[in-house]
């Protein structure tokens, strides 16, 4: 246990409040990643719906492109706002992450609950330098928190900072 | 026996029981089943069949015999140093190793096969590391208690000595005598279940619900053989097809009848087959439960892997008296939440405290509460409602007028049973233990001890966050619990209180 560990009396009006941590926002480059993943991803259905526009063009054409362009104009919109709902917080003790527009969450891990971390890249995750640091819990895969878009130096920090507090705090 | 166990070496490998080899040979055959079946139904369409599976029997029954043999052969299992090893396989040999401190639990079960041949299964829960759980198939009882005693009395040293380092020879000691230890526990029968008791469990089941189990689990086993029996179907369907659509209202009737007639029946097997004989005792370590009629299973669960309890009943089982509760220790890893939950199918009212201040002790209903918001319930169950109800109340409008329309009265009623429902949300919270109250007719109660929360996650879309409602889940090493639509103020304030207390307690959670 921490020797400067203290476990005075608190009152509930006095319970330290998660929702009054300061966040950090992801780096804005974050957008560019999710627009070039969501590019990657339309661009299947465009391809798709391209080939029989060119074999057969008909009405039909006008509102299948007409709701796959609407599906796209949401994806793209959705990303910015997005983006500025996803932030963490970190405590002594535990760590928060809020994401979410819609459906929209926050999730708390003490660090005296954490299994391990990992820190992944994918293909491209590396081109634009971002890291994914992955926390697990025993509370299931459900449970399992993975924040996605850190710089990479700040992941490993980040790994380390965890690893660190939950060897302490275990 | 004590003669046998002294010559026994567990630092040596060993074979188990050789009946291991009709265990094994028995497996082998339940294996190939399927394989078995379809060649019946191709022999049946082809009876040149019969006379090749006729002559291919007995050297494939040689084959299996030994096969199963070198499975028995191959098979040993011993202690090396803080580890359970196992050695297997035939074509591929495999060298299983589970260190004895990450030993979740140890299972002695028997089967019909192995009660007939008197032997036992020991089975080891492991946390930690996916696909390394591990089975002896065939052991003779004594060895099997003897083994698990001396593992769990192994892992007790273990567990002791990284604690205290300077402890490390009484521990070893004790490590050398795990029988007497595991006698000296003391105990208490929480509860016996008789064969009335059973009789009124099976008929207080929910029915409904284990006739969609029979019918999933029937129309699941005909899909394998699908294109097999299409064939004969066919025929039959083209005879009796018009027929039936003839009878019409009076074969759905009758189906319904059936069904209910059927899901009794299937509850009564159930609860006989699974629940037979129950005794649940409680120790000062550990739950014990022994159950089953004809697949006998003694659980052993240690107080401090159990993540939380939950009871359950339905009207007809409280008016019986009883209320069932299921005992969820903390999951091996990759293990599905559900399968290694325990339960105990009735218990009186007092029992049902007894378990509950047994397990967790000093638990006691914390007064500080907060509620879920009916209307929100309401609103939820009169968009389901509609959406079933209202296509069905177009087409009686369009069949028969007006009178079709008074068929949304159900949406009305179906909002009414979620408001119902809503106000019997409930979560009570202290640092100490959370208690999650919800349903009216279902009411289902589940205590999680705090600190054995993993971590917390409050959630909300866009809809909820204006009115401020949001959903809050407890997630814990046995699987998550969400409470909905809770007021998002109060929710924060049990959201803090509870991360706060995981965070301030300082023991191990596990």
């Amino acid at each position: 246990m921490e020797e400067t560990w203290h476990n005075e009396e608190v009152q509930p009006s006095e319970l330290p409040l998660v929702e009054e941590v300061s966040f950090q926002k992801h780096p804005v480059r974050y957008m560019t990643y999710r627009r070039l993943l969501a590019t990657i991803f339309w661009s299947f259905p465009i391809i798709g719906l391209a080939i029989p526009a060119i074999l057969s063009p008909g009405i039909w054409l006008a509102y299948a492109g007409g709701g796959l362009a609407v599906l796209i104009l949401f994806t793209f919109i959705s990303i910015p706002i997005g983006y500025r709902k996803r932030s963490y917080a970190l405590r002594e003790r535990d760590l928060t992450y809020k994401k979410g527009w819609i459906f929209s969450s926050m999730i708390t891990i003490p660090f005296n609950r954490i299994q391990h971390t990992e820190i992944s890249r994918g293909p491209i995750e590396r081109k634009y330098e971002l890291s994914t640091l992955k926390i697990y819990t025993a509370g299931g895969a459900t449970s399992d928190l993975s924040i996605p878009g850190l710089e990479a130096e700040e992941a490993e920090q980040l790994k380390e900072f965890v690893a660190k507090k939950a060897a302490i705090y275990e | 026996m004590s003669e046998e166990n002294k010559e026994w070496d567990i630092h040596e490998p060993t074979r188990q029981s050789y009946l291991g080899v009709i265990v094994y040979m028995l497996r082998n055959f339940r294996a190939l089943t399927t394989l078995l079946i379809s060649l019946v139904a191709v022999a049946a369409a082809a009876p040149i069949f019969w006379t090749i599976v006729g002559i291919a029997i007995v050297p494939l029954m040689i084959l299996f015999a030994i096969f199963a043999y070198w499975q028995y052969r191959n098979f040993t299992f011993h202690v090396e140093g803080d580890n359970l090893i196992i050695h297997k396989g035939v074509l591929v040999k495999d060298r299983k190793s589970v260190p004895i401190e990450r030993i979740q639990s140890i299972q002695v079960t028997k089967n019909v096969v192995q009660r007939l041949l008197g032997v036992v299964a020991l089975k080891v829960d492991t946390a930690g590391s996916r696909g390394n759980e591990l089975e002896i198939p065939a052991l003779e009882k004594e060895r099997a208690d003897a083994l698990r005693d001396l593992l769990y009395a192994k892992k007790e040293a273990i567990l002791v000595t990284n604690s205290h380092e300077e402890s490390t020879e009484t521990e070893s000691e004790k490590s050398d005598s795990p029988k007497v230890q595991a006698h000296e526990e003391e105990s208490r029968v929480l509860v016996k279940l008789g064969l009335f008791d059973l009789l009124k469990v099976g008929l207080t089941e929910n029915h409904l619900k284990t006739g969609f189990i029979a019918l999933a689990f029937v129309f699941g086993y005909a899909s394998q053989y699908q294109e097999l029996l299409q064939d004969y179907i066919e025929g039959y369907v083209d005879t009796y097809a018009s027929q039936v659509a003839d009878a019409g209202i009076a074969v759905v009737i009758s189906f319904l009848i059936f069904y209910a007639i059927i899901s009794v029946l299937i509850s009564l097997v159930r609860t006989l087959l699974r629940f037979f004989n129950l005794k649940a005792e409680l120790k000062s370590e550990a739950v014990e439960i022994s159950t089953g009629l004809l697949q006998r299973n003694e659980y052993r669960i240690p107080k401090n892997k159990i993540q939380y309890i939950q009871w359950e009943t339905n009207p007809l089982r409280k008016l019986a008296g009883y209320e069932s509760a299921t005992i969820k220790p903390s999951n091996s890893v990759g293990e599905v939440a559900n399968k290694q939950a325990i339960e105990i199918p009735a218990l009186r009212i007092n029992e049902s405290n007894y378990l509950a201040t047994g397990v967790f002790p000093g638990a006691q209903k914390p007064e500080e509460h907060i509620d879920g918001d009916p209307w929100a319930y309401a609103r939820l169950h009169a968009i389901i409602g509609a959406i079933i109800f209202a296509p069905l109340a177009g087409i009686l409008y369009w069949q028969y007028s007006y009178p079709g329309i008074a068929t949304l009265l159900l949406v009305g009623i179906f909002a009414a049973y979620g408001y119902r429902y809503g106000q019997t949300v409930h979560i009570h919270f202290d640092d100490k233990y959370v208690y999650i109250l919800k349903g009216w007719l279902f009411p289902k109660r589940v205590i999680i001890p705090s600190f054995k929360t993993q971590s917390l996650q409050l959630s909300q879309n866009i809809i909820l966050k204006r009115r401020k409602l949001c959903h809050l889940t407890f997630f814990t090493a046995a699987g998550s619990k969400t409470v909905r639509f809770l007021n998002e103020r109060e929710a924060l304030e049990v959201y803090n209180s509870l991360i706060y207390s995981v965070e301030k307690y300082e023991g191990s959670w596990m």
